[in-house]
């Protein structure tokens, strides 16, 4: 069965490039989006089996557009590609249930590796990502949990983003005031008081890069 | 037409090498670093090098420099992220006649390659003017510095101070505080606060 590849990567580019490149291997791309709203409703609507996703993206970015693309084409296989190496990164993908993390600074061989291995049943992770960092996903003990819920990371990332109450309601099709209590429930749970902290909170959890 | 491709992100390289070929253009060269370029351009004198910015030991500009005169046919396009700020009065300094940014799209890329082995300068349309501008009057096409003062009422501004506090602070008014803070936003070319403590983060004035 021929396989149907959604991409996501804000650098258009870099992912018509990645289609050139995935086409001559005998994938079949039919999506490309430039943010993580796009790919998740191009997931929904197109019924991709595999999903490669940058992480940096702007409206949402990929780990939290992946936990949405898992919840609703069961059985896809996700795999982010992207040029964070850092522990944080990598950990937050492993908590999300993500199998394949592959850095741009490897070949794309890895990138067709990793579909391969993650087909198979495997994790694969790009080589120079520090085996401290498996070590502490297998030992778990490291991994602290998540304050925040899916929609509240969503909601946080446009905050970050400068968006208003009114452009972050529009942007997750909710109420304005759903939004603005998501966002005072947001600040209550991280004891922040103000947007510039939201940013920085946001910066060092990785929803937007600074 | 022979092109030279230079980025250390090795998938970025191999997709923009794709998408050439298909287009018709011989990849003669793929470099990961500046000083790679600089040697696989003098060794093959590419017609056109597209050289990313953010490269390890030598940037793309300075390799641009260094091929005037050591591969003067090779035209030069630069590659770079909004992120990065690469200067587009410094790539024209250097005899670069293409800047490119990565979240163009390949058609917009390709375009450029063919205009500047033509011989014509391609920069992005809204660079274009203030650069060449710039030039030709020699002043800096750049964004003006901030003052002193400004860059402490950004700092306050990216901790999370108010208004009220920063004044307390520096022993202002609000209203001066307030008037820097639009100063600062204008300069800046930023038009929401969220950007302000992302700016301060890049460049590294505050920690995140």
């Amino acid at each position: 069965m021929q396989q149907r590849i959604l991409l996501a990567d804000d650098h258009p580019m870099f992912r018509q490039g990645l289609k050139a490149l995935l086409e001559r291997e005998g994938f079949q791309v039919v999506a490309e989006a430039s943010d993580g709203h796009e790919a998740v409703r191009l997931a929904r609507q197109l019924n991709p089996t595999i999903a490669v996703l940058d992480i940096g993206m702007p409206l949402l970015n990929g780990i939290d557009a992946a936990r949405q693309i898992m919840k609703q084409n069961v059985g896809i296989q996700v795999v982010l590609l992207t040029m964070y190496e850092e522990e944080a990164y990598v950990l937050e993908a492993l908590r999300a249930g993500i199998r394949g993390y592959v850095l741009k600074a490897q070949a794309a061989n890895d990138l067709l590796g990793a579909i391969r291995e993650i087909q198979r049943g495997s994790v694969y992770l790009s080589p120079g990502i520090s085996k401290t960092v498996v070590d502490a996903y297998v030992g778990k003990s490291e991994l602290p949990v998540d304050p925040l819920t899916d929609r509240e990371r969503q909601v946080l990332q446009l905050v970050a983003e400068g968006k208003t109450t009114k452009e972050v309601a529009e942007v997750l099709g909710l109420s304005a005031k759903t939004a603005d209590s998501h966002r005072t429930r947001i600040m209550q749970k991280l004891e922040i008081h103000e947007t510039a902290g939201l940013v920085r909170y946001a910066v060092r959890r990785g929803f937007i890069k600074a | 037409m022979h092109v030279l491709l230079a980025d250390d992100h090795i998938i970025f390289r191999e997709s923009l090498c794709a998408l050439l070929e298909d287009e018709g253009f011989d990849v003669m060269g793929e470099a990961a670093t500046g000083p790679e370029a600089l040697r696989m351009a003098e060794a093959g004198h590419p017609d056109v090098a597209i050289l990313d910015y953010n490269m390890p030991e030598l940037d793309g500009i300075s390799v641009a420099r260094e091929l005037q005169k050591s591969s003067p046919h090779t035209q030069t396009v630069l590659l770079t992220s909004e992120e990065d700020n690469a200067s587009a009065v410094e790539a024209l300094r250097a005899g670069m006649h293409g800047y490119v940014y990565k979240s163009q799209t390949a058609a917009d890329l390709i375009s450029t390659i063919r205009e500047v082995a033509r011989g014509a300068i391609h920069f992005n349309t809204h660079l274009a003017a203030g650069a060449l501008n710039a030039l030709n009057t020699g002043a800096s096409s750049e964004p003006e510095p901030l003052t002193e003062r400004e860059r402490q009422v950004l700092i306050l501004i990216a901790k999370g101070n108010t208004t009220r506090n920063i004044a307390k602070q520096l022993g202002l008014s609000a209203k001066t505080v307030e008037s820097h803070r639009s100063r600062i936003m204008q300069k800046l070319h930023v038009h929401r606060a969220a950007e302000l403590i992302r700016y301060a983060i890049r460049r590294q004035l505050i920690t995140p």
